[in-house]
């Protein structure tokens, strides 16, 4: 387990922020996607909600758990947080947090999608990937 | 090897647009980086610079898979499979990039990563997870 330095969890609660999670596919190939939803929770874990039953959420429950995300801030900066998926909720506190806030956004930017899980991933390892500290270990 | 859809190489020739490069270890364990210098070389190849390529480069020689998905400022995005097919630090087309991405970074590239497209997806929320190709 690692902890999130102060200025990823901060660029994580920008709206400016963007996120991609690479998951491992069952032929060892990268699923990698847009996450808008990705927050800290702590400084030692990070959740976002899956609204579809992607390939995303396949790969974690199928037991590929280990994933890579990318965080771009707005211009030049970016991080590499690497965890392992630990736990998938779809009901309680974080579900209902995650649900109230991504539904609304979803139907202002007119889609359908409804939050029907919250995946929650454990921080091991952070990167920067600014140039040209890029690799550098932050965690 | 496929053939990118126009819009898919479009999104890959924007400069505004985020791309990022995943790769895998050969101990199964993903990296996924910022790579500005992403460029459709033509519709069944993707390039991209070496400028400060560490764990990705170590990746591409050993297990020769890379994903590279592209987000556009208006959210339109794709997911590209594509397998490692080289990596050239001298060549025509290689100097060439080198000297366009010198010219926008001042940072001098050790040359450039060649990969060959396999599969394209949308990865837009008007249609997550289509196969285009």
């Amino acid at each position: 387990m690692a902890k999130l330095p102060e200025e990823v969890i901060e660029t994580l609660e920008s709206d400016e922020k963007r996120c991609m999670l690479a998951t491992v596919n069952e032929d060892g190939s990268l699923n990698l996607v847009h996450i808008g939803s990705i927050r800290a929770i702590g400084d030692e874990k990070l959740a976002y909600a899956c609204c579809f039953d992607g390939k995303t959420t396949r790969n974690l429950e199928e037991g590929r758990k280990r994933v890579a995300i990318a965080i771009w801030k707005p211009r030049l900066e970016g991080f590499q947080v690497k965890g392992a998926f630990q736990e998938m909720y779809d009901s309680g506190e974080l579900f209902d947090e995650f649900s109230s806030r991504v539904n609304s956004e979803m139907e202002m930017m007119g889609h359908n999608f409804k939050v029907r899980s919250v995946a929650v991933i454990k921080v091991t390892e952070v990167y920067a990937l600014t140039i040209p500290i890029a690799g550098e270990r932050m965690a | 090897m496929v053939e990118m859809p126009e819009e898919v190489v479009a999104a890959l020739a924007d400069p505004e647009a985020l791309k990022v490069v995943a790769t895998i270890s050969s101990a199964g364990v993903p990296n996924a980086v910022i790579v500005a210098t992403v460029y459709p070389l033509d519709p069944k190849t993707i390039i991209f610079s070496d400028l400060r390529l560490g764990k990705t480069k170590e990746n591409l020689f050993q297990t020769r898979k890379f994903t590279v998905t592209v987000l556009k400022q208006n959210l339109e995005s794709y997911q590209i499979r594509a397998t490692f097919s080289r990596f050239e630090e001298r060549g025509n087309i290689t100097d060439m990039i080198a000297e366009r991405v010198f010219e926008r970074t001042r940072i001098q590239p050790r040359g450039v990563v060649y990969g060959a497209v396999e599969e394209v997806y949308s990865a837009s929320l008007s249609n997550p997870g289509t196969r285009l190709v």
